[in-house]
């Protein structure tokens, strides 16, 4: 199978290279050469490279360790979802995806180009995807293989925690990197399309449609993939938030930016003529920052937390990005003469003036967001001192423009070509205004009640998102008010059908425009979220004892004990948090840490119970004496309104993606039922979305049952019986004595320890202090030596846990413990380095910890050997609240985003064939073309 | 405000007017953020070398995690650890107030970004740590068998 892959990638460049030659020859001859072969050429590398993928992920999931890739990205236990997801988890595989990605916009712009007639532009854009192809597929075979096999046979670690990090064995991998990958790598179909236009002077109508239509692809996935990746962030304890203004996160928001301002600027090109050499400029920079973000993401340049490799391939990247940019320039300067403006902004106040303003910010924000992302290597450069700014530099700078740019959105529906919209207008946008100003104010308002504050640029930031809404509303409302009184005094035989009717017919009219409000509307949902989880926020770390309330905000927390999941890979500790409101008990929440055996370091669960005005956040941070827990509590306001306004987003995208005729370019019942399919999974699309995007994991008691839920309760269900027993403790220890000469080990045991044993001779009694028995054991070992001791001894256990001090003067390396059966390691009051837990033998569980301290200053230790019936279970009776991070793969997510991008490709390529239709009929007949 | 505006001329300058205020605004707001929210970049070793020279200002230094030294304290909810880069020269004594990161024990490279005290303690009020193999696996994970 890795033969197979590893001759597909051979193949792939092979095929590359002919392609190249084949669409130069048809290029030469004015595109009529070679039309099946260039066609089936584009196929063929797309079904290459997807061959070497496939047998890529039978590698990763019949984990063949022969092959290096394989042996670092998978291990045994790894769910098959992330074996698959391991595709793109590795720096080869990754470009592999990646090439396959551009493969793919190929194969598909190979299918929406009708079959007769001229396509000379076609040859061209053909030519622009199948380079781009060839030199990541150079990169492949030559500086990146994933294919490469070890030297020898080997063996697959064992590894609990199943060879990829725990962190990325999260839903989010399943879905972000690749809605990124196919953002990034769409920039090159309209960068392709334009060099098309641009070289052989084109009438636009030929080209700029597709352009546009595939920068709006390239766009919504790149806003759905840094949603998701914004949710995993947010998700995972750490990584600071949902944004962090980390270098990768600002590579893909670079290209974001122009393709959002280009959106803008192509729509008065298409029917203005205006913005002409602006837009030839921002769909080769839109490309050009993608390969710009691909250099950011594996050339090791700059520091970031997504880890870059510091690999070969940096200045690989450099040369195909020089000649992208070079090639780029030729073609636009080509041209630049004939690219003048048709029209010109006759008003301030107009849909023009609008863009131009929009562009303005939008270009503002993208140059801040470079400039803070490359100061590093410009100060270098000029300054001789790396230079480097925090989140506050982009926060800063960015919150005044974004609230710019909303203030904008929201007179947008009132701006038509050339002017304002209707006389009324300004009626309107005071309406709208009066209505925003009422709305941000009593967000604010409550915001203020829980969090006491209010800072100036949230409260505008709010005021202004409502401004939007309200705005798109309006128009909305005027709009389908006059097209249903209107339609209706056409149908007045059928009032009811001609209402709906009217409706649909007014959908289809205005697809566009209602796209393009539903879109902005997201964005402004979006922006109420960050604003107020931005600028408003409550945290409270506390230690809490089982019993102990915490109050965050409106919600009352009572911790009543750990509990833990048992299993084999590994085991999770997990507190009980009762959450109640008002109250009122809504159920439990269960922060969590899943602890590896093979020394993988413990993972960190973070519980969220998502509402729509506020997320409860809780983080266990660690554990104390007598089964405490260190909780850390947040309450971040009105995040679910993040991923809300992504789905309005996305639903706004597809609507913009709807070609203008519905006809189904196929006669043949074969392809009608792949049309059928693609309705499926856009219907598909829409359900995962909508599982995604609420709060679906917060699983709600049933009325009865909440009203079964009274405070009362608390004290029966929650606090287990006391269990009480005897453990024997065998602690053996390993000293290695890195001092200069021997000296001994003090060590406390339980006050009311019995039957102490340790090797005779090695140890004596130090006496009893501060409620413990103090022990000296010197096993004297000579310095450099490592010497094994076992202190054995019987302990009484209740409820209240059996905790063990250690006080060492040896610079020890390690420290083994053996506890009982069933007995967890809880507290590292002082114990640090690597933690683990082992099973041995199924009758003991180790736990050992590297200790360290120059100079021989004691180290105290606290270990709680705890066995199980002092946990409290889950409390019977009461629902899970919150959505435990990264705790199960969602099968419903994954499903709705492969759903959703074949619903964005499959539109768009329907909507290009269509006008490629169009525009070839129109093309044929120049009277038609001339009339419209 | 239309009326106001149209002493101003064609809307080509009053755009460019715009265009300039935007352009000056944006500046005024780089130069004020890069001031507040900027410092040097610097491996532990350059800031060792800097010495008396370097206590009091904001720096941000990148590094690894020395496994062995760190100290995590939940109920203070302090994370005390050294740090020192590849020549391993010097080591910077770090001292966080926050939540300990998953996976900080293993000597990966992170970046704090904070003052230093005159005793030579880095007190850190932003602490990076980076996604572990993203791109790259760590070495050694697999062994060879013969």
């Amino acid at each position: 199978m890795g033969a197979l892959g590893a001759a597909a990638l051979r193949g792939l460049w092979l095929v590359g290279w002919l392609s190249l030659v084949v669409h130069a020859w048809a290029a030469w001859s004015r595109g009529r050469a070679g039309k099946r072969l260039r066609r089936a050429a584009l196929w063929a590398q797309f079904f290459l490279a997807a061959l070497a993928c496939a047998s890529l992920v039978v590698l990763l999931v019949r984990e063949d360790a022969r092959y290096a890739y394989v042996a670092e990205y998978t291990g045994p236990g790894l769910p098959v979802l992330y074996r698959i997801a391991a595709l793109w988890g590795g720096n080869a595989g990754s470009l592999l995806f990646w090439t396959a990605l551009i493969t793919l916009y190929g194969a598909v712009m190979a299918w929406a180009q009708p079959r007769d007639g001229d396509d000379r532009a076609f040859t061209w854009a053909g030519g622009v995807l199948s380079a781009v192809a060839f030199a990541f597929a150079t990169l492949l075979v030559f500086a990146a293989n994933p294919f490469v096999r070890l030297p020898g046979p080997t063996a697959s670690p064992v590894s609990a925690s199943g060879g990829l990090s725990p962190l990325l064995q999260n839903p989010g991998m399943a879905v972000h990197p690749v809605d990124v990958y196919l953002g990034l790598t769409g920039m090159t179909v309209p960068f392709a399309w334009g060099v098309a236009g641009w070289v052989l002077r084109l009438p636009e109508d030929e080209w700029f449609p597709v352009v546009r239509r595939w920068t709006l692809v390239a766009w919504s996935f790149l806003t759905i993939g840094m949603l998701y990746g914004a949710r995993w962030s947010y998700e995972v304890l750490g990584w600071g938030g949902y944004w962090a203004w980390d270098p990768v996160e600002n590579a893909s928001l670079l290209p974001w930016l122009s393709a959002t301002a280009f959106l803008h600027t192509a729509m008065a090109q298409e029917r203005r003529g205006m913005f002409r050499r602006w837009n030839a400029v921002l769909v080769a920079v839109s490309f050009w920052l993608s390969l710009f973000a691909t250099f950011l993401t594996r050339s090791g340049a700059l520091w970031s937390i997504h880890a870059f490799a510091s690999s070969r391939l940096g200045p690989w990247l450099l040369v195909v990005m020089l000649v992208f940019a070079a090639g780029a320039a030729l073609a636009i300067a080509r041209v630049w003469r004939s690219l003048t403006p048709r029209a010109r902004i006759e008003r301030v106040l107009s849909r023009e003036g609008g863009v131009w303003l929009n562009n303005l910010l939008l270009l503002s924000a993208l140059a801040t967001v470079l400039c803070g992302t490359v100061l590093p290597w410009w100060s270098q450069l000029v300054a001789g001192r790396s230079l480097t700014v925090s989140a506050a530099f982009y926060n800063a700078v960015n919150a005044p423009l974004f609230v710019c740019l909303l203030l904008g959105m929201g007179l947008a529906p009132w701006l038509a070509w050339r002017q304002m919209k209707r006389d009324d207008a300004w009626a309107w946008i005071a309406r709208a205004a009066l209505f925003a100003l009422v709305m941000g104010l009593a967000t604010a308002a409550s915001l203020h009640a829980v969090y006491r504050r209010s800072p100036w640029l949230a409260v505008a930031a709010l005021t202004a998102a409502w401004f939007v809404i309200a705005s798109a509303a309006a128009d909305v409302y005027r709009s389908l008010r006059s097209a249903v009184s209107s339609r209706r005094g056409a149908a007045r035989a059928d009032r009811g059908r001609g209402s709906a009717l009217a409706l649909w017919l007014w959908l289809r009219a205005h697809r566009r425009r209602i796209g393009a409000y539903l879109v902005h509307v997201g964005v402004a949902v979006c922006a109420i979220g960050v604003a107020a989880s931005g600028a408003y926020h409550l945290e409270v770390q506390r230690v809490m004892r089982p019993g102990a309330q915490l109050t965050v905000g409106r919600y009352d927390l009572t911790f009543t004990g750990l509990g833990v999941t048992p299993g084999q890979r590994a085991r999770t500790l997990y507190a009980n948090v009762l959450v109640a409101r008002g109250g009122r008990v809504l159920g439990v929440m269960q922060p969590s840490a899943t602890f590896y055996p093979d020394g993988t370091p413990p993972l960190t669960r973070v519980a969220i119970y998502s509402e729509p005005w506020s997320d409860l956040y809780l983080v266990l941070l660690g554990t104390g004496d007598g089964g405490s827990a260190v909780l850390d509590a947040h309450l971040n306001p009105m995040v679910a309104w993040i991923w809300f306004g992504g789905e309005v987003l996305l639903a706004g995208s597809l609507l913009c993606l709807w070609p203008k005729t519905l006809r189904v370019p196929v006669r043949s019942p074969l392809r009608r039922a792949a049309v059928a399919g693609t309705v499926v999974l856009v219907i598909l699309a829409a359900a995962g979305g909508t599982a995604w995007g609420a709060p679906r994991a917060n699983t709600r008691p049933s009325a009865s049952a909440r009203a079964d839920m009274r405070v009362p309760r608390l004290d029966v269900v929650l606090i287990p019986a006391p269990v009480r027993g005897v453990m024997d403790v065998v602690e053996r220890m390993q000293v290695t004595n890195r001092g200069s000469e021997p000296r001994s080990i003090r060590l406390a045991l339980p006050g009311d320890s019995r039957r102490v044993t340790v090797n005779p001779g090695h140890w004596r009694w130090a006496g009893v202090q501060g409620g413990m028995k103090w022990i000296e054991v010197a096993p004297g070992v000579s310095p450099g030596a490592t010497a094994a001791e076992t202190v054995t001894y019987t302990v009484p256990y209740s409820a209240a846990g059996t905790a063990l001090s250690l006080t060492t003067a040896y610079d020890a390396d390690v420290i083994r413990l053996f506890l009982p059966e069933g007995g967890w390691f809880v507290s590292a009051e002082g114990l640090l380095a690597a933690t683990q837990t082992t099973a041995m033998g199924g009758t003991a569980w180790r736990v050992y910890t590297r200790l360290s301290q120059p100079g021989g200053v004691p180290w105290v230790v606290h270990v709680a050997t705890m066995p199980h019936p002092f946990f409290a279970p889950t409390p019977a009776g009461l629902p899970v609240l919150g959505r435990v991070a990264g705790a199960q793969v969602d099968v419903w997510q994954v499903m709705g985003n492969l759903g959703w991008i074949t619903a964005v490709i499959a539109l768009a390529a329907w909507g290009t064939w269509s006008s490629r239709r169009r525009s070839r009929s129109s093309a044929e007949d120049p009277g038609e073309h001339a009339g419209g | 405000m239309v009326a106001g505006l149209s002493g101003l001329g064609s809307p080509r300058v009053r755009l460019w007017i715009a265009f300039g205020a935007v352009v000056l605004v944006l500046c005024w707001l780089i130069r004020t953020a890069v001031i507040h929210a900027s410092s040097y970049y610097l491996t532990v070793d350059e800031l060792a070398k800097k010495g008396q020279a370097a206590v009091g200002k904001p720096w941000t230094v990148s590094g690894t995690v020395v496994g062995r030294s760190v100290r995590w304290s939940p109920a203070r909810e302090t994370l005390v650890f050294d740090m020192q880069d590849e020549s391993g020269h010097a080591k910077l004594h770090v001292v966080f107030r926050g939540p300990k990161p998953d996976d900080f024990d293993r000597g990966w490279p992170l970046v704090v970004t904070g003052t230093l005290r005159a005793d030579g303690t880095f007190n850190a009020q932003q602490l990076l740590v980076k996604c572990p193999s993203k791109y790259e696996a760590k070495s050694g994970t697999y062994t060879a068998v013969n």
